[in-house]
Parts: C-alpha cells; sequence; structure tokens
C-alpha cells in the first residue's frame, strides 16, 4: 500500500477547506488586507536580510 | 499600542488620498488602481511592492504625454522620494501609467468606486480588465493572478471573453489556458 498517497476523500476535503478560507480572505476589507500585505512585506524584507547576510559571511 | 505596521497600512490610505486630490485638483483627469493592488481589492492577500495607477492625463495639457505635471505636483507637496521606477507617497512607491492602448483606455473607463474602508472609496479597474491585462503581461505572477480573479464571484465570464475577443487576447489565452487547470475545486495552475 502506497502510505504516501492522501485518500481523495480528504484531499477533497483539504481543498475544500482551503477554498472556504481564501473566499473568506478575499472578503475582507481592503483596509485589512493591507495589514496582512504589510506583514508579508516585512516577513519578505527580513527574509531578503537573511539572506544577503549568509551571502556575506 | 499601535504597531508600526498598523501605521504603514494607514498610509496607504494616505497615498490614495492624495491620488484623489490629484484628480479633484485637476492634474490628473481621471485615475483607477491596477495591477496587484487593483487585484488585492478582490482576491486573498499577497506580497506586492508597489501601487499602479492607471490614469488619463488632463486633455488641456495637449496629445503629448508627459509626466512632468504629475511630479511637479507631488514634489511641491513633498513627494519628491522616487522608489522602485515610481514616486513614494506615503511610503509606498506609486507607478503612474497613462492609458496607452484600447484595453488601458477601456479599464480605466469602466473602474468602479470600492470601498478601502468606512470613510474612503477608491476607484478601481474591474477584475475582468485586470485578468486581461494580466494575459497580455503573461508573467508567471501575471498567471498566478488570473487563476486568483477567475475564482472570485464577481468574476464576469462572459464580459472577460468579450474583453479578450475585442482587444485580440484570444490566443494568449487559449496558450495560457494550457496551464491553467479549470478543476471543479476552482482554477488552478497546472504543473
Amino acid at each position: 500500500m502506497d502510505t504516501k498517497r492522501i485518500p481523495s476523500e480528504i484531499l477533497g476535503q483539504q481543498l475544500a477547506a482551503k477554498k472556504a478560507w481564501r473566499k473568506k480572505q478575499a472578503a475582507l476589507p481592503m483596509s485589512e488586507k493591507v495589514k496582512i500585505l504589510e506583514k508579508l512585506r516585512a516577513q519578505n524584507r527580513a527574509f531578503k536580510l537573511i539572506r544577503k547576510r549568509r551571502a556575506n559571511s | 499600542m499601535e504597531s508600526r505596521i498598523e501605521r504603514r497600512c494607514d498610509r496607504m490610505k494616505e497615498t490614495f488620498e492624495v491620488i484623489d486630490q490629484m484628480k479633484r485638483d485637476g492634474v490628473i483627469d481621471e485615475y483607477a488602481v491596477a495591477g496587484a493592488v487593483g487585484a488585492l481589492f478582490y482576491v486573498e492577500p499577497f506580497n506586492t511592492e508597489d501601487v499602479d495607477i492607471l490614469i488619463n492625463l488632463n486633455p488641456a495639457d495637449g496629445p503629448l504625454v508627459s509626466l512632468e505635471p504629475i511630479f511637479s505636483y507631488l514634489r511641491e507637496n513633498g513627494h519628491e522620494n522616487l522608489a522602485n521606477e515610481g514616486v513614494e507617497i506615503a511610503g509606498w512607491p506609486v507607478q503612474f501609467i497613462p492609458v496607452s492602448d484600447s484595453l488601458t483606455s477601456e479599464s480605466l473607463l469602466k473602474a468602479e468606486y470600492l470601498q478601502y474602508d468606512d470613510e474612503l472609496r477608491v476607484r478601481v479597474v474591474r477584475p475582468e480588465y485586470l485578468a486581461a491585462e494580466a494575459i497580455k503581461l503573461g508573467r508567471p505572477k501575471d498567471i498566478q493572478r488570473v487563476v486568483s480573479l477567475l475564482e472570485i464571484d464577481e468574476f464576469d465570464r462572459g464580459l472577460f471573453h468579450e474583453i479578450i475577443e475585442k482587444h485580440g487576447l484570444a490566443e494568449r489565452w487559449n496558450r495560457m489556458q494550457n496551464i491553467i487547470d479549470a478543476g471543479s475545486d476552482g482554477p488552478k495552475i497546472r504543473f
């Protein structure tokens, strides 16, 4: 038996949950989405800085 | 206590307020938020670095397209830093994109005011036009944007097909469809 394979029923549930979450996120007011965007940007900047420091060390 | 991120979020509102004021002051004839931030009004949040503003310059300025009146207005109002090929307004790099073809002209014409928060409404390009523009550009991030826009309830597929036919994008759309899987659980990129 292939133990790595996710049963289609569970996969379907996971995809449906992900879709519902994305829909909920899309329905947020723009001002709330911008707050999330800022967090993503801050993370991105931090990762870039870490990569740069690693490259220089 | 308000975090630094929350303070910066208020700054995007300030960015839109400055742009709206530019319209009231006659520096630009009309505007609409396009690109990634335009798409953000309709889809789930994702990372982006700048704000694209589609504009119609004031027709009284003549047929030659020059962004100098915009830059000089912004300089006079204290927004003089350049960032990411645009001007920094309230901490956000803003790129002003004059309409250059039939698709961008129509995108600007058909744009609608959407709520930013309880106080501010911002003019935004409709999702079908954002998707058409993304098809025209065709970069990986544009394909991802088309996939996200196709998923939203307010996306008018009839209008979208009219737009891509009218603006000669049908062939590009057909090619892009080969890598978009329109599965029953929603469209996604086929790897």
